[in-house]
């Protein structure tokens, strides 16, 4: 099971976003105020702190929480203006989302943070006529039945693509995120291995379903 | 401004000097006086009848007398001469001192007549100038004053006009018994929250922008990739709310000087208005125009345009002031060309220094 680390002051709004994640499956310890929650912590899979906390601020407290837990992602519930206000002091945050935030989105912006840290919840997820197994990154066509094999970039922009579900990545989020390298525009190589993967992921690689183009922005994989 | 600055002093020493110059005079006013002194002086020098001595001796009360009346007379010129300098000093001083007494109805200082070029000549220009930039910081922030009142005049209606229908909603949510309207309004329900959130969101950021506390660091950045990837966070409401994108932007790399979070602002402030006001024209199209000097951004909607962008309520008047201040901070010149059919905004920013290949 997942374990949510929930700091908010707030008791309406920690308790609809607390049973909401709960109705999700997850596990949520829900806290009031920062005191203990360096200790509870190292439990959890995920943080979600509010920045407005009585005591220590949600700023110093994450900051905080990142240096003795680095891999476990936060999410910071702030207003935007803060953060054009204190764009230093949310470097440390792995996302943020702005109040009034709709719960729908706070629990889209977990599982993605989930997929991405490799937290995941589930083993696997179909798609179309794929069935990918998330933990051991493998690929099966439901069709046939037989595993799809893909080369190392392959498999990095697809996996990358499925870490950030129903997101759009422009081409250099993309290509920086698996050549680890500066994109330049105008690169074409990032087309050619999107059309390498698709001839092997789509049943129709002319018309792809699972990779859409974005056109002009990126790509995106969407269920 | 300080060539005059000893100019009293200078005043002063020539005025004693005029006065020690008196001293000779006083002394030929002796000799008019008691002419009989010189003369016998001299007839017996001449004579040689009498030395030195002698003569003091017989004339010493004259002489005495003759030198205390130069004394006195020469103490006199002084002090007459030092209480006319210093009075006159007083008055222009006691003068600045009325004007600079802030008036009854404490608001207006009146600037005063420069007298003279001296030291305090220096002072009432000096006045003068504080005089001025008093009067003009009063009436800049009487200005903000003004605008700060209608801001949160047109806010309060602007809030008052959602959260009237919210609660009609609420109500009829109450009535209603189709699952198709529920939902309905559910979601209207919704948007209506979300919009008061971007409300209070703008007020922010117009608070921040206006105090000059915004943080603003400009840089020499690519823009092609800035803009492709903050339109990207706003395709899927787009695309939720089906809208046609259109979408150009240019294969090779374009640069400009921005700041990255205040282009960001700028895109997003656009585009929530065209989400905002031109759903119906269900159009939405980003260019970025690369040019020699200047690069074109352009952001165009077929929606029903606005009027006039201040007596358009539901705070785009807020949203346009917040983009006058941003393009402002990253000198970025915008034009605004809204119609019946549609509206286009152009941001012409400038290509500053060369590429680095």
């Amino acid at each position: 099971m997942t374990n949510i680390l929930y700091i908010e002051d707030n008791e309406e709004i920690g308790s609809w976003v607390t049973s909401e994640l709960e109705d999700r499956g997850y596990s949520i310890e829900w806290l009031l105020d920062g005191d203990d929650a360096l200790e509870k912590a190292e439990k959890a899979h995920i943080i979600i702190l509010d920045v407005m906390l009585p005591g220590l601020d949600g700023f110093t407290l994450g900051q905080r929480i990142k240096n003795y837990l680095p891999d476990t992602p936060i999410i910071m519930l702030t207003a935007l203006t803060s953060i054009d206000d204190k764009i230093q002091g949310l470097n440390f945050a792995d996302d943020y989302l702005t109040k009034p935030f709709h719960p729908k989105e706070l629990i889209a912006r977990v599982e993605m943070l989930l997929r991405r840290s490799g937290q995941i919840s589930e083993e696997s997820m179909t798609l179309h006529h794929l069935e990918v197994y998330l933990k051991a990154h493998r690929i099966i066509d439901l069709n046939t039945d037989d595993e799809i094999l893909l080369t190392g970039k392959e498999f990095k922009i697809f996996f990358h693509l499925i870490d950030n579900l129903n997101q759009i990545l422009t081409k250099e989020q993309i290509y920086e995120a698996v050549w680890k390298e500066q994109y330049f525009e105008g690169d074409k190589s990032l087309m050619v291995h999107i059309r390498h993967l698709r001839e092997k992921v789509e049943k129709d690689p002319s018309d792809p379903i699972i990779i859409q183009t974005v056109r002009g922005i990126g790509y995106r994989v969407k269920i | 401004m300080r060539k005059n600055n000893r100019s009293l002093l200078t005043k002063y020493i020539l005025l004693m000097a005029f006065a020690t110059i008196i001293l000779p005079l006083a002394i030929y006013i002796a000799q008019v006086i008691f002419p009989e002194i010189i003369i016998q002086y001299n007839v017996n020098f001449a004579k040689e009848e009498m030395n030195r001595d002698t003569f003091y001796n017989r004339y010493s009360s004259q002489i005495n007398m003759a030198s205390l009346i130069i004394l006195i007379g020469i103490f006199i010129i002084f002090m007459a001469v030092s209480y006319i300098f210093f009075n006159s000093i007083r008055k222009r001083l006691v003068r600045l001192e009325t004007v600079m007494a802030l008036p009854e109805d404490k608001t207006t200082l009146k600037p005063i007549s420069i007298s003279k070029k001296d030291e305090i000549g220096n002072l009432e220009k000096q006045f003068n100038q504080m005089v001025e930039q008093l009067t003009e910081s009063r009436k800049k922030e009487q200005n903000e004053e003004k605008v700060r009142q209608e801001l949160i005049a047109n806010l309060s209606h602007d809030l008052r006009t959602p959260l009237t229908s919210l609660r009609g909603q609420v109500y009829s949510l109450k009535k209603n018994h189709s699952d198709i309207e529920r939902e309905e309004t559910i979601e209207s329900i919704d948007n209506k929250i979300s919009y008061m959130g971007d409300l209070i969101e703008n007020l922010l950021s117009y608070t921040l922008l206006s105090s000059e506390k915004y943080p603003y660091t400009p840089e020499r950045l690519e823009l092609v990739r800035l803009v492709r990837r903050y339109f990207a966070d706003w395709y899927d409401t787009l695309e939720a709310k089906n809208f046609e994108i259109y979408i150009s932007l240019p294969e090779e790399p374009v640069y400009g000087r921005i700041d990255e979070n205040l282009l960001r602002r700028m895109m997003d402030n656009v585009i929530q208005n065209v989400i905002r006001h031109a759903s119906e024209g269900k159009y939405i199209s980003l260019e970025l125009l690369p040019g020699r000097n200047q690069h074109t951004l352009k952001i165009m909607d077929k929606g029903p345009g606005f009027e006039d962008a201040d007596k358009n309520s539901e705070g785009s008047g807020l949203g346009l002031s917040i983009l006058s201040m941003i393009t402002k901070m990253m000198n970025i010149e915008w034009k605004i060309d809204t119609r019946d059919t549609g509206t286009i905004i152009l941001f012409l920013i400038d290509n500053t220094g060369k590429s680095p290949q």
